[in-house]
C-alpha cells in the first residue's frame, strides 16, 4: 500500500488511514512477527511500536507502508531480543480466562499446555511456523498464502501437512499428551 | 477402538485432524485480544506543541509584562533607597566620633585607668597587671612625694 501522506500527525485523513490499515493488516503483521519470534505478546508489541513508529513518523512519503512496517517491527524484535532479559512474564492468554468459572487448575492446565505447544513451535524453521500462523491464525487460504511466500497453492498444502506432522513429532518427543 | 485412538497413527504420532484442532484451539489463545482493537495512538503525541502553549500563554494575559516590569522598577527603587538610609546611619556615627576627639584633645590630656580587683575590696591574690602585680602587692607600695 502507498502511503501519501507523511509527517502531520494532525491531520485527519492520514489518521483515518493509519486506522484502516491498522484494522487491516495488524493481524497479519502479528502473525510474521509471531512466526519470527514465538511469543505473543511480544509480537503483539512489535506491532504496536511499528504502528506508533510510522505515527510519528516524518520523513519522505513511504511507498510500501506494509514492507515499511514490517521492517521497523523486525528491528524491533532483533533489539529486544538482544536485550533479552531473564524477566517474569505473565502467563500467556490469561487475559481470557478473566472473570470466567474454570478452576485453577484447569487454567494452569491450559496454560502448560500452550507453554508446550509454543515450545514445540520454536523448534520448527520459520518457513514452517510461517505457514501455521497464516493458517491457523490468519484463516488464510493456500492461494493467499501462495502469494505472500511466492510459491503454489499446491507447495503451501504440502508445507503445511509437512510442518503439521514436525510439530506432533517434537510434541511427541516431549511427551505432549493429546486430548 | 475409540476416536481417541481412530486419531493416532503409529508410533503415538497424531493425525492430521487431531493437529488440526489442537492448532486452532492453540492461536484461538495465542492470539493477544487486543488485535481486535483500535490502534491506540499515544496520548502526549495528541497535545499541543511546548510552542503552540507558549504563544497561548502570552498572549492570554496581555497585563502580565507591563505588571512586571513596574514591580520591577518599584523593588529597584525600595532597595536604592534603604541603600541610602543605611549609607547614612553608617557615616553618622564615624562622622560625629572623630569631631568630638578633635574637640577634646588639645585641652585635657588622657586620664590612666587604674587598675582593680573584680571582686571590690576583697583582698585578691590575682594577678591585675602585666608585670605580675598583684591587688595586695599594690597596697603595700608606700607613696611618697619626690622632693
Amino acid at each position: 500500500m502507498t502511503s501519501p501522506v507523511s509527517g502531520n500527525q494532525n491531520d485527519p485523513e492520514r489518521d483515518q488511514m493509519i486506522d484502516t490499515y491498522y484494522r487491516e493488516h495488524s493481524r497479519e503483521l502479528w502473525a510474521l512477527f509471531y512466526s519470527m519470534c514465538s511469543d505473543a505478546e511480544r509480537a503483539y508489541d512489535a506491532v504496536q511500536e511499528a504502528f506508533l513508529r510510522y505515527y510519528d513518523y516524518h520523513g519522505e512519503p513511504v511507498r510500501d507502508l506494509r514492507a515499511w512496517l514490517l521492517r521497523v517491527g523486525q528491528n524491533w524484535l532483533r533489539d529486544v531480543a538482544r536485550k533479552k532479559s531473564n524477566s517474569c512474564g505473565l502467563l500467556p492468554g490469561m487475559d481470557d480466562f478473566a472473570g470466567h468459572r474454570e478452576s485453577a487448575e484447569d487454567i494452569l492446565r491450559l496454560s502448560e499446555r500452550q507453554g508446550q505447544i509454543r515450545k514445540a513451535m520454536q523448534e520448527l524453521n520459520e518457513d514452517d511456523r510461517k505457514v501455521l500462523v497464516m493458517k491457523y491464525s490468519m484463516d488464510w487460504s493456500a492461494a493467499q498464502m501462495a502469494t505472500v511466500m511466492d510459491c503454489s497453492a499446491a507447495a503451501i498444502d504440502m508445507r503445511l501437512s509437512r510442518a503439521r506432522r514436525r510439530l506432533a513429532e517434537v510434541l511427541t518427543e516431549q511427551g505432549f499428551e493429546y486430548e | 477402538m475409540n476416536d481417541s485412538s481412530n486419531n493416532r497413527s503409529a508410533g503415538n504420532i497424531p493425525s492430521e485432524e487431531l493437529m488440526d484442532g489442537l492448532l486452532k484451539d492453540f492461536f484461538k489463545l495465542e492470539t493477544p485480544s487486543g488485535l481486535n482493537r483500535p490502534f491506540r495512538r499515544p496520548v502526549a503525541s495528541r497535545q499541543e506543541s511546548p510552542a503552540a502553549s507558549l504563544v497561548t500563554l502570552s498572549t492570554s494575559e496581555p497585563t502580565a509584562a507591563p505588571r512586571s516590569h513596574k514591580m520591577v522598577v518599584a523593588s529597584a527603587i525600595a532597595v536604592l533607597a534603604m541603600s541610602l538610609i543605611v549609607a547614612m546611619k553608617v557615616q553618622t556615627p564615624s562622622s560625629s566620633g572623630s569631631s568630638t576627639a578633635a574637640n577634646t584633645q588639645p585641652t585635657e590630656p588622657t586620664e590612666k585607668l587604674m587598675l582593680v580587683s573584680p571582686k571590690g575590696d576583697a583582698p585578691s591574690t590575682q594577678v591585675i597587671g602585666e608585670d605580675g602585680v598583684t591587688l595586695e602587692e599594690t597596697d603595700a607600695i608606700e607613696v611618697k612625694s619626690q622632693k
